[in-house]
Order: C-alpha cells, then sequence, then structure tokens
C-alpha cells in the first residue's frame, strides 16, 4: 500500500510525470498503431463476411471501439473530475483538458459510423434509440465541457467547474439509456455481453479485439502527449518547466 | 506587546498566497491585538485586496491559518455587496442578517443616521449616488457591530465629512477593544498606525 | 433553516421588484405554444396528443431555462455574493432557499399557464393530471438545473447560448421521463415507472444538486 500510495502521489508531482511519460507517449503511439494496423487490415480483408449484412458489417472494426471508448473517456474524465474535487490535484484537471477533445472527435466519428452502418443495414441512418441518443447527448455533454473550460479563463475556477458538469453529466448518460430502452428499442442487442455467450463467429471477433486494444493504446498515447504539452504550458513559471524548455 | 495572547482578536499563521498560480505572499504573519489599526499598503496588484478577501474567507489560501478565535468580524469590499433593488433598510437588515447577526430595527436606524441616510432609508439602493451608495455600506460596520473591521479602500468616493466620520468610527472602534484592518493606497493619518507594506516583504 | 428563510425573503423580494423577469418566460410559453398551433394542422395535434405533450414539455423547458439564466448574476456584481462567502453561513441552505423563491417565482407561473397551453392545443382534459403531475417535479429539476448553469457561468459574459449547450444535455432524461408517462397514460399504458423516476430525480436532485452550486458559488469568488 505504502508503495502504491507513494507512486500516486509521485504521478500527481509534474516534472515527474513530465519526464516519465516520455517514453511510454512513443512506445504507444507504435503500439497503437501497429496493432491497429493488423486488426484493421485483417478485418476487412481477411476476416468472413457477414451472412446477413454482407461487407457492410466490417464498419464494426472502427464503429464498436470507437464507441466504447469514446465512453469511457467521458467516465473517465467524471471520475478525474471527482479526484479534483476532493483532493484538488492538479494532473486531474490536466487529464480532463487533454481527453476532452479526443473525446469529443471520437463520440462524433461513432456517431457518423453509426449512420454510415446503418444506412445498408437497417435502411435508415438514424434511430432515436437507446444508445444513439445517449450517444447523441454525450456529444452535447463533450461540446458543452469544452465550451465551459475555453470560457473560464482562470485555470482553478475552471477546473472546478468542468469537474462539477463532468459529474452531473456522466449521471445523466445511464438514464437516458434506460429511459428510451423502457421507449422500446430498435437497435440490436449488443453483441458482446459480459457474462453472456458471444453471439458472434469468433473469427469475426478477434480482428475487433485486437482492434479495440490498438485503438486504446493509440488513445492513451495521444492523451499522454498532450498531458505532456498541457503540463508543461501550466507550469511554465516553475524552474523545473524553465530548465527543461531550455534543455530541449 | 506583539506575542499571543488571550486577548488577540486575529492570528494569522504562515499564511501563503497565490493568484494565477504565482506566489504572491509567502510565510506571512499577523497577530491582531484590541486596539490595532493596521494599513495595508502597496502598489495596485500587489495583493492588497487579494489579502484583505483572504482574510475575510472569501479566498481559501492553501497553506497557514487563519484563526479569528471566535470574534466577529465585518468586510467591506470595493463592491458594497447592496443590492440595487432593495431599499437602504432592506439591504443592512440582510447584511446583518447575513452575519447571523439579529440588530435590531432602532440599532439599524441609528447606524443609518450617523451617516445622513436616514432620511434615505426605504429608497432604492440603485437610487443613491456613488457617495451614498459607500456611505450606506459604511453604516453595516456600525450595524454589524464586530469585533475586527475588514475595509478595502475605504475612502474610495467619500466625500470630506463621510472621511472624518470614518476617522472618528475607526478611533472609537479602537477605544472599545475593537481591530481595524484598511487596504488602502493613501494612509488615513491615525495615530499608532502599523504599516505592512506588501511590496518590501 | 435560518439562512434558507433569509435567502428566499430576499430572493422573493427582489423578484417582486422585477415582475418582469416571471412575466417576460410567460409570455414566451404563450407566443410559443400559439405559434406551433397555429402552424401544426389541426388534427396532426388531435391525432397525436403526445405532440401537444412534448410541445407543452419543450417550450416549459425552455422558459425555465431562460428565467433561471440570471440566478446569482446581480449578487455576484454587486458583492452580496462575497459577503454570503465571507460569513461562512450554510450556502447549502441558502441555495435551497433561493432555488426554491425562483421555482415560485419563474416555473411556478409557466406551470399554472399549462392549462392554457394544453387547451390551445386541444390536449384531452384526462391528460392533465398526469401532466402536472410530472410537470411540477420536472420544473423543479429544471431549476436546479439551471441555476447550476448560471453559477457555472458566473461572471462569463453574454453566456446565453454558452448556458443553453451546458444545461440542455442534462434536461434530457427528465424530459424523456414526464413526456414518456404522459404519452402512455394517454395509450392507457403502464406509466409508474417514469414516474417514479422522474420523483427519484427530484429527489436526487433536490438533495445534491445545492452541494454542487454551493461549491461553485465559493470558487466563483476565487478570480
Amino acid at each position: 500500500m505504502n508503495w502504491l500510495a507513494r507512486s500516486f502521489h509521485k504521478m500527481g508531482s509534474p516534472p515527474f510525470f513530465y519526464r516519465g511519460a516520455k517514453v511510454w507517449v512513443f512506445w504507444l503511439y507504435v503500439i497503437g498503431l501497429l496493432v491497429l494496423l493488423v486488426g484493421t487490415v485483417w478485418g476487412l480483408a481477411f476476416a468472413p463476411a457477414d451472412r446477413l449484412q454482407g461487407d457492410s458489417f466490417r464498419i464494426i472494426y472502427l464503429h464498436v471501439p470507437t464507441a466504447h471508448l469514446s465512453q469511457l473517456i467521458y467516465i473517465a474524465i467524471a471520475v478525474a473530475g471527482f479526484v479534483y474535487l476532493v483532493w484538488r490535484m492538479k494532473m486531474a484537471d490536466v487529464f480532463i483538458v487533454s481527453a476532452v477533445w479526443l473525446g469529443a472527435w471520437l463520440t462524433a466519428f461513432a456517431l457518423f459510423s453509426g449512420i454510415v452502418w446503418g444506412i445498408p443495414t437497417w435502411g435508415t441512418g438514424w434511430v432515436w434509440d437507446a444508445r444513439t441518443t445517449s450517444v447523441l447527448i454525450q456529444l452535447f455533454l463533450f461540446l458543452g465541457l469544452i465550451a465551459l473550460r475555453t470560457a473560464i479563463p482562470n485555470s482553478q475556477r475552471g477546473a472546478l467547474a468542468v469537474a462539477v458538469l463532468a459529474i452531473v453529466g456522466v449521471i445523466n448518460i445511464p438514464i437516458i439509456k434506460y429511459s428510451v430502452d423502457w421507449f422500446t428499442t430498435l437497435h440490436q442487442p449488443a453483441s458482446i455481453q459480459i457474462g453472456n455467450p458471444i453471439s458472434i463467429d469468433p473469427s469475426m471477433l478477434w480482428p475487433l479485439l485486437v482492434n479495440t486494444i490498438g485503438l486504446y493504446a493509440l488513445a492513451a498515447g495521444v492523451i499522454l502527449y498532450y498531458m505532456r504539452i498541457n503540463v508543461l504550458r501550466r507550469e511554465r513559471n516553475s524552474e523545473w518547466a524553465r530548465d527543461t524548455v531550455d534543455i530541449s | 506587546m506583539a506575542q499571543v495572547n488571550s486577548s488577540t482578536l486575529l492570528q494569522v499563521s504562515g499564511l501563503e498566497i497565490e493568484v494565477a498560480e504565482r506566489p504572491l505572499l509567502t510565510n506571512f504573519n499577523l497577530n491582531v491585538e484590541p486596539g490595532a489599526l493596521i494599513e495595508i499598503k502597496g502598489p495596485n496588484g500587489s495583493g492588497k485586496t487579494t489579502l484583505l478577501r483572504h482574510l475575510a474567507g472569501i479566498r481559501r489560501a492553501h497553506k497557514g491559518s487563519i484563526d479569528f478565535r471566535d470574534h466577529s468580524f465585518a468586510y467591506v469590499g470595493q463592491k458594497t455587496g447592496l443590492n440595487v433593488s432593495l431599499t437602504v433598510y432592506e439591504n443592512l437588515r440582510w447584511l446583518t442578517r447575513n452575519a447571523d447577526r439579529n440588530t435590531s430595527e432602532l440599532e439599524l436606524i441609528r447606524a443609518l443616521s450617523d451617516l445622513g441616510l436616514k432620511s434615505r432609508r426605504d429608497t432604492l439602493v440603485g437610487a443613491l449616488s456613488a457617495g451614498q451608495v459607500r456611505r450606506c455600506g459604511l453604516a453595516s460596520l456600525l450595524a454589524l457591530d464586530a469585533n475586527i473591521w475588514l475595509l478595502d479602500e475605504p475612502l474610495t468616493s467619500l466625500d470630506e465629512s463621510a472621511i472624518d466620520w470614518l476617522k472618528g468610527a475607526i478611533t472609537s472602534q479602537r477605544a472599545t477593544n475593537g481591530a481595524a484592518i484598511v487596504a488602502t493606497h493613501a494612509t488615513l493619518g491615525l495615530p499608532e498606525t502599523v504599516t505592512i507594506d506588501l511590496n518590501v516583504s | 433553516m435560518n439562512a434558507f428563510v433569509i435567502a428566499f425573503n430576499r430572493t422573493m423580494r427582489v423578484g417582486w421588484r422585477h415582475p418582469l423577469d416571471s412575466l417576460n418566460p410567460m409570455a414566451f410559453f404563450i407566443i410559443v405554444t400559439s405559434l406551433i398551433s397555429i402552424t401544426v394542422e389541426g388534427e396532426s395535434l388531435t391525432t397525436g396528443n403526445s405532440l401537444a405533450v412534448a410541445v407543452l414539455w419543450v417550450v416549459l423547458l425552455l422558459s425555465t431555462m431562460m428565467a433561471s439564466g440570471s440566478a446569482y448574476a446581480q449578487d455576484y456584481e454587486d458583492g452580496s455574493l462575497e459577503q454570503m462567502v465571507a460569513q461562512n453561513q450554510s450556502l447549502y441552505a441558502s441555495v435551497h432557499g433561493s432555488v426554491a423563491a425562483r421555482w415560485f417565482l419563474s416555473a411556478v407561473p409557466i406551470v399554472a399557464l399549462v392549462p392554457l397551453g394544453a387547451w390551445m392545443l386541444d390536449l384531452d382534459t384526462e391528460v392533465w393530471w398526469i401532466l402536472f403531475m410530472t410537470l411540477i417535479p420536472g420544473s423543479i429539476v429544471f431549476t436546479l438545473f439551471g441555476v447550476l448553469g448560471a453559477t457555472l457561468t458566473l461572471g462569463v459574459g453574454r453566456n446565453g447560448v454558452l448556458l443553453a449547450l451546458l444545461v440542455l444535455p442534462l434536461y434530457v432524461p427528465v424530459l424523456l421521463l414526464g413526456v414518456g408517462a404522459c404519452q402512455r397514460s394517454v395509450n392507457q399504458e403502464p406509466f409508474e415507472f417514469a414516474l417514479i423516476g422522474i420523483y427519484a430525480i427530484a429527489m436526487a436532485a433536490i438533495t445534491f444538486l445545492p452541494f454542487a452550486i454551493a461549491a461553485l458559488l465559493r470558487v466563483s469568488q476565487e478570480y
């Protein structure tokens, strides 16, 4: 436990983070891109076509990982908001600022790829069902976070406001899901569910898992990359930041 | 006289203040004894207002402690805290209730008449002149009857007679075992004033 | 309790001196409802009561957002907020008092106008009671979120569009549940789920949001 507490404390220290994260950014980019390449080629060229949906189903290799990841990023932002509120840890705010744009783009891409998938599959690009609605609201929440953070110049106040909004927002997403589900759903039920037997053929599943891992690694790399930039900008008056910039 | 004793009104120790993540004050210590008048001086941007807001508990320091030892304080900032849609009397009553004081109507009116605002009792603050609004803010000092006064640039828009009144009020506040801390660029010129120069520290 | 009463009285008194702040959202409600009943064909409204219900909800939502968006703006400008924070009163209770007064000043008049709007939109009278049963907790939640949005953007100039961007997504769950309950009641389907949901959200919002609002009020002074 002592070790855990110490490393938690260390991660919260900007200079330690700045130096330590450099290697991680490089390797996460490299591994993420390679794995993503393997998964995408596998999924598009080698995995069998779907019996019912034909080749159009292949978009799930991008759609499903981005949708999952965007939601995960939103939850992570809310958790970071909580950490910021309780411990006033600056790195939590740095994480939020760095992840929020990526989250918004991924959400937008998930919606877009969903439309592209929906047109050949269901004959309509847009259905007001639980998942589509909650992802759309999630996009609005991301945009709200970005707008709020840009509108308040004071960094402490802006950070607190964004943390509160993220936490209040995250509670909304499951409620929206349940309340729309209650209205009845057109969407096909989620294919990969924990605890349920997987209803998708393994030969189709493997590239999906590979792509998910690749995208997660790449996203972690992107977030760390922006966190390093933001932490340097935030600490520009401190000695370690000046030293760092002078040397490199 | 400087050491802490049972009569000390306010004890500030090891205060550290940051503005926009730049340190403004480090290890700031202050003991306020009954009868003290402390003037905080310094050029614009040196943190007079910020220090006063910290003392009033409006901003929170991340290091150090501010201990009022159960003494009450009244804070009159550059913004007066008066709502333009409420009357002079309503505002004054709200300010006292807000500070958890049950000041009686008689006392409130006495405070107003002391500052020549008795006839304005039921006027909306929005209809007052700038100087009258400042006077009304100062009337809250009397109404609140606090041990320590925290005043931010109290001389702004005051005329001669109001300045004289303020000097008299501070003198009697000191005489009744109270104290005043004033952030100002122009000295009040009262005897036995302790000056804190933020530029030097 | 004391801080609650002080804040309630003060907000009511200030609101009383500015009747237009309450009347403008009411006028907005009437105008938008009439615009919709003018432009939408009569039959399509009566055949689908659901459209009328949705229209009433959305217009109420927008009027409440407009009305509560200016919460604490004046206190922030004139320094009263500074005094509240300085004297370390129970801000939680004070926020409750202020929000309650705002609800009376701006949401209750609009909810009172709903029968008029329902009549303009040809809504069946048997839906009225379920509409009220859901609009009352719904308008409380809308007011709370509106005040939250207002405190998030305190001191940010021209905050109208920003406020809408922040607050509208938060309104969605209550809107869905409220409209859903009314629609189901029109179709004579069970709607208890939505009713319970909306009251549960209202209780949670009343309990927890004032904490967030109070924290934001405090930090708004740390410029």
